[in-house]
């Protein structure tokens, strides 16, 4: 495998890859930094350009937007609480306030190094394990996907909602959005009534623009509006002097970049879990290892570590399941899942025996990605923060527009336009009633999966029973009805018992 | 604490989910999934839907009952926070605020289809900036034309995206 490395090195580095690394850097941080654009969207668009190229320059490429999208979305989360995608949403949970309290480069570094640190972690993984997964994957089934996509939802209810029951009603909701459209196994129309822009379903993009970005700034243009111009939370004064992230606090964030890495790589290892709820998953799991854990979502260091390593690692083990069984692990891994079609490149468990020098190729690209990465986006935080300096109603209100053109732009459509201010409306009601947006999001881009994996197990097995049966869809099982105990019993027991201890103490 | 509006809204969404659950049961999957009464046992195209319906309506159940009793004072409300600690209420204010979005969101996309892109596009931005407090006239008068004007000539003639155009003016 080292020797394969190596070969793979001395056919990546040249001078014309590693510019088209640098370039596919630079322009994923630009269309990450855009609420709703996102690095799919580059992706889609720049896909085409990729014809003409070298099919390992072409991936390197493809890959390095992919890498900058990711840490780009974080930085409107921190600086404008409107995360550039829903991967990003967990990152405005620290880093937006921290940027309120005048740190908003400190933030911004730590988002752009404990990217990097997820994303070489899952690149080493993905390296070591390729191989032996695809082996590994063939015995997934229907029960066993079904029952990791049932643990998919408990968890991240669990985590992102403070009532399990809220959570989930969430993420049924968004389930039941993803059955409009054609079924995807007889090709007849669910709940369309004639319209043909519903044929291909609710488009993702105008669902996750809306959603999670146009809400966002939704409330915070109508919270200005209403707020008097004297009790407007300001940002405190930037001072240079406060944004250096030092070595000591880097070092104190290593065990939860680690433990973020270790989860984002397992996520993204199964198919479909997609890159949001491991940022969930990464910061719930550092905020209950935490020694304080009342001080996350106030500007913590290891909040915005936990969520953008989690994140980031996601990407390099989403390959495994792309390469290993030609099964892309989210939409990213399936755009470039064609890209490697394009190329005449046949991902699956042939890929790594028909090209292997290739894959070890890419494999070398992505770590060469890794350092670019951290030069750009090191060198463009300063640029970013000059936003600040614009009033946030310039910035809030061209959002609106860009989010407009977000959705536009793909489709053509004004219908996806209207389902985008819908899904805008209907995120602003659940901001506003603690219901979960990444939830309903979750559920929506589960639900395909949930229903496939769902209609095999009961056609092969006629019982849904199977999932206590099978020796690896059981573990996961149990533990979804485990986490329904104790996020659906035990943890709003513990707490209405507390509530009640503080008040008969202070009575 | 989790506000008393935030409680009432609460069960008020709890039951309307519930009650979307049982229409989607009784009216929409029954007339609008096609296949969906076919005599094949649990993989029927309508299988999914019911299950996310089924599910609605239990879980609207379930946090309209929880609502329910909080409201009553048999049970204290559990302390919810928003996923981005956003102040958890919704009052009178909130529901003007989402009539206005309603509204305006529409007359944008009407705009859009009639008028083109640059011309709602500029109204809007102005609208909001100088709603939200931005009260210079000319550079928000510059930003208003310019930024949509901008984003308009990189799309059509740079990665030869269409926008919607005025029909008027052709590109």
């Amino acid at each position: 495998m080292i020797e394969q490395l190596i070969d793979g090195f001395v056919i990546a580095f040249t001078v014309w890859n590693l510019l088209f690394i640098i370039l596919g850097v630079a322009i994923g941080i630009l269309f990450g930094v855009m609420p709703g654009v996102g690095g799919i969207t580059a992706l889609t668009l720049l896909i085409p350009v990729t014809f003409y190229m070298e099919p390992i320059t072409a991936i390197a490429f493809l890959i390095g937007i992919t890498k900058g999208s990711t840490s780009g979305g974080a930085i409107p989360a921190i600086l404008l609480n409107a995360p550039g995608s829903s991967e990003n949403v967990a990152t405005a949970r620290d880093g937006y306030p921290m940027a309120l309290k005048g740190k908003p480069e400190k933030a911004m570094r730590m988002a752009l190094y404990s990217s990097v640190t997820g994303d070489f972690a899952s690149d080493v993984v993905l390296i070591l394990l390729a191989a032996p997964f695809a082996a590994i994957a063939l015995k997934f089934g229907p029960a066993e996907i079904t029952a990791v996509g049932l643990l998919a939802f408990t968890l991240i209810a669990g985590l992102s909602s403070d009532t399990l029951a809220k959570g989930l009603l969430a993420a049924a909701l968004g389930v039941f959005l993803s059955t409009i459209g054609l079924d995807r196994a007889e090709g007849t129309p669910r709940m369309t009534f004639g319209v043909i822009d519903l044929y291909d379903g609710i488009s993702l993009n105008a669902l996750a623009i809306g959603l999670l970005a146009l809400s966002s700034v939704l409330s915070q243009l109508f919270d200005s509006w209403r707020t008097p111009a004297d009790q407007i939370i300001k940002a405190k004064p930037y001072n240079r002097a406060d944004q250096n992230l030092t070595w000591a606090e880097y070092k104190a964030c290593i065990p939860t970049l680690f433990r973020s890495a270790y989860i984002g790589t397992f996520v993204g290892m199964l198919p479909g879990l997609g890159v949001t709820l491991a940022a969930f998953l990464g910061y719930g799991a550092a905020k209950r290892a935490s020694k304080t854990p009342e001080e996350f979502g106030k500007g913590k260091l290891e909040g915005i570590a936990a969520t953008e390593a989690a994140n980031s690692a996601v990407s390099g083990a989403n390959l495994i399941p792309t390469i290993a069984l030609g099964i892309p692990g989210n939409i990213a891994a399936a755009l470039l899942m064609g890209a490697f079609l394009i190329h005449g490149v046949t991902p699956g468990p042939f890929m790594m025996q028909q090209h292997g020098a290739l894959i070890y190729g890419i494999f070398a690209s992505m770590l060469m990605a890794n350092a670019v990465h951290l030069v750009v986006g090191r060198a463009g935080i300063p640029i970013w923060v000059l936003s600040l300096r614009v009033p946030k109603p310039i910035i809030l209100s061209c959002v609106v527009v860009l989010c407009v053109i977000g959705v536009y732009v793909p489709s053509s459509s004004f219908f996806e336009i209207g389902l985008m201010f819908a899904f805008a409306f209907l995120g602003f009601f659940m901001r506003k009633t603690g219901y979960s947006l990444v939830c309903l999001f979750i559920g929506f881009l589960l639900g395909p999966l949930l229903e496939h994996s769902l209609r095999q197990t009961i056609i092969l097995y006629d019982t849904i029973f199977v999932l206590f049966t099978r020796p690896f869809a059981l573990p996961f099982t149990v533990l979804t009805l485990f986490f329904v105990w104790r996020f659906g019993i035990y943890y709003p027991a513990k707490r209405r018992k507390e509530r009640a201890a503080d008040v008969d103490q202070t009575s | 604490m989790t506000s008393d509006t935030v409680t009432k809204s609460t069960f008020a969404s709890g039951v309307v989910v519930a009650l979307v659950g049982l229409l989607a049961i009784t009216w929409l999957i029954p007339e609008h999934v096609v296949g969906a009464n076919s005599d094949r046992g649990g993989v029927t195209p309508g299988f999914m839907p019911r299950v996310a319906a089924w599910c609605m309506i239990v879980l609207g159940g379930i946090v309209a009952l929880n609502a329910f009793r909080a409201i009553l004072g048999k049970t204290p409300t559990v302390a919810e926070e928003s996923e981005e600690n956003e102040t958890l209420i919704f009052g009178r204010n909130e529901i003007v605020d989402s009539l206005i979005i309603a509204v305006l969101s529409t007359i944008y996309v009407f705009g859009l289809v009639k008028l083109g892109f640059l011309i709602p596009s500029a109204i809007i931005l102005a609208g909001i900036m100088y709603c939200t407090g931005y009260r210079k006239i000319i550079p928000l008068i510059a930003i208003s034309i310019g930024f949509p004007a901008v984003l308009e000539y990189l799309l059509w003639y740079v990665l030869k995206v269409p926008l919607p155009q005025f029909p008027l003016i052709v590109f």
